[in-house]
């Protein structure tokens, strides 16, 4: 188990490295994600209050800004084969899914610690009001986010249609995600007692649970030769 | 041989499609029958009068009728829930009908392909 | 792999077979529909929709059921034949969630005085079909015909886990938001003659996917035969490349 964690760290911390160098995944999508900002708060309406619809906002910005990321998190293996090498060394599958899905992870919370500042400063949200609530709904969104994520970004990496058919796959399957995410974002947003979201965080856990285990075994079908 | 069997097949399948399609048609007739006999269901009125406030949307004709009522029914809705009737059944054999051909076809161009490669 | 896909002539007397039992069961179904069954009080002539729209939908997500398991099962076992159910059965699931979601608005158009309602039942029906169509996306787009059956395989897997999921936080959201006036199909007037009559369509429908799923079977069988002659034909021939064998 010690083994099969190390591995994972060290394919999660390859990841991390390549993107320490080149930052182009982290500044494509932060960038991204703050046009996404500045398009809302030109295509609203001046006297819609962004506050009722903020959660909303929010997380469709994570999504398309999270979807764009992982289309290159396979990119690299996919063009120059490298995956091959990843897969001859002794590292289990398992525990290379682990390790590209923890990479992806940590990059969009990254991302995520830019898009909550430049909502909170475009449309005036305080999110200050409760921050650990709000804190593990968005860290147990991402991580279902990101499990179902990786396991699709590494499937359409090997398709023609590449990085287009990506959206097409995801969002059907994570509605449930995101029906949970953003419902109870809006309502620590709007200064609802954290106790309202408790039910929210732990269906979230239990959907995070059963991706973690259904997505780390179906990545050993989807990766090998 | 082989197009004759398929020439058959998509006679019967124009056939099967009319059939369907012209089904759903004999419904206005049919309901213009019970409408002339309304004590059919003198049954379910009570049940249905406990229903209509909690349903709240406008119905078609039916509840009117078995109420006893002699309120005349808006002709242009009711009409129009035959024709959506109609549409309904028609699409569902029509994209059925739609599907079985594009099977048959296919099912020609690799029988054709097979036949050319001599197996 | 099997080798060579010897069952085809059965295949196809048992998909005559079916086809005759669901051509039975059709024209049953619609002389009791049309004939059998009266007029739904509440709800009027449009109640009609429902021979069709539910037993679409209990087909549409059977279908999906054995895509699931055909495809658990080639994960597993790598039987073609399982691959050939499973995407036969993605095919008729795709034809039968579009005949729903055709079917669904008309019927609610009257009914609840909308086209489209974002009710639990129907926004489910129409997440099931994007999967479907995703379904075929990834299949066709996949770099190697092998791929593609692999990966289908898995987002029909996923896709199983994933649609009860669906399903109930779709069903928690509407909890949190005014309800849309439903009138229940199988409402508190169910008279005998219409539960019969939409048993009668359930199972004509059952009978109907069955038929239809060995057809579709039958050609995908065939295909695999093509595939194999042409492979033996590669290989008799070493130096010509292998055209359009990878599709």
């Amino acid at each position: 188990m010690a083994r099969f964690l190390a591995h994972a760290a060290a394919v999660a911390a390859k990841d991390l490295r390549l993107e320490m160098r080149s930052r182009e995944r982290i500044v494509s999508m932060g960038v991204f994600a703050v046009l996404v900002a500045v398009v809302f708060s030109f295509a609203l309406d001046p006297t819609i209050r962004a506050r009722g619809i903020a959660g909303a906002m929010i997380w469709v910005t994570v999504l398309f800004a999270g979807t764009l990321g992982l289309g290159r998190s396979f990119a690299l293996e996919a063009e120059q084969d490298a995956l091959q090498g990843l897969l001859l060394s002794p590292v289990d599958r398992g525990a290379l899914f682990l390790g590209k899905f923890a990479a992806n992870l940590v990059i969009v919370l990254g991302v995520e610690l830019v898009v909550f500042p430049v909502y909170a400063l475009f449309f005036g949200l305080d999110f200050r009001g409760s921050p650990a609530a709000l804190a593990g709904v968005v860290g147990l969104a991402t991580v279902g986010f990101m499990l179902l994520g990786t396991l699709f970004a590494a499937m359409s990496a090997h398709t023609r249609l590449g990085d287009t058919l990506l959206p097409i796959l995801l969002l059907p399957l994570l509605l449930p995600v995101v029906i949970f995410a953003a419902s109870a974002t809006q309502r620590l947003l709007v200064g609802r007692p954290p106790s309202e979201v408790m039910s929210a965080v732990k269906v979230l856990a239990a959907f995070d649970l059963l991706y973690l285990l259904v997505c780390t075994w179906a990545f050993g079908h989807v990766v090998e030769e | 041989m082989r197009s004759h069997t398929s020439r058959r097949f998509r006679l019967l399948l124009a056939a099967a499609a009319a059939l369907c399609i012209s089904a759903p048609l004999a419904v206005p007739a049919l309901a213009q029958e019970s409408a002339s006999a309304p004590a059919s269901t003198p049954s379910t009125a009570s049940t249905s009068t406990e229903a209509q406030p909690s349903t709240a949307t406008p119905s078609t004709s039916a509840p009117a009728l078995s109420n006893g009522l002699p309120t005349e029914p808006a002709p242009p809705r009711t009409l129009r829930a035959y024709w959506h009737v109609w549409i309904a059944f028609t699409l569902a054999w029509l994209l059925l009908f739609g599907y079985v051909v594009s099977v048959g076809r296919r099912f020609g161009k690799v029988e054709r392909e097979l036949e050319a490669m001599g197996g | 792999m099997d080798t060579e896909p010897q069952s085809l002539r059965g295949t196809r007397t048992a998909a005559a077979v079916l086809a005759l039992l669901a051509a039975a069961g059709v024209l049953a179904a619609l002389y009791m529909v049309f004939f059998y069954a009266p007029t739904e009080t509440s709800m009027g002539i449009v109640q009609r929709i429902f021979y069709v729209h539910v037993p679409s939908a209990w087909v549409a997500f059977m279908a999906f059921g054995i895509v699931a398991l055909c495809s658990l099962g080639y994960l597993w076992l790598r039987d073609e034949r399982l691959d050939a159910i499973a995407v036969s059965a993605a095919e008729l699931g795709t034809v039968f969630t579009t005949i729903v979601l055709l079917t669904g608005p008309l019927w609610g158009r009257i009914a609840w005085g909308a086209w489209w309602v974002w009710e639990p039942r129907l926004t489910l029906t129409l997440l099931l079909w994007f999967i479907y169509v995703g379904y075929f996306m990834l299949r066709g787009a996949a770099e190697s015909a092998e791929r593609g059956k692999r990966f289908a395989a898995v987002l029909g897997i996923v896709g199983a886990v994933d649609i009860p999921l669906i399903h109930l936080s779709v069903q928690w959201f509407r909890s949190q938001h005014p309800k849309p006036v439903i009138l229940r199909p199988e409402g508190p007037t169910a008279d005998p003659e219409i539960v019969q009559t939409l048993l009668v369509s359930l199972l004509a429908f059952t009978l109907l996917f069955f038929a239809l799923l060995l057809y579709r079977y039958g050609l995908e069988r065939l295909r695999a035969r093509v595939e194999a002659a042409r492979l033996r034909a590669a290989d008799a021939r070493p130096a010509a490349p292998i055209e359009g064998a990878f599709r």
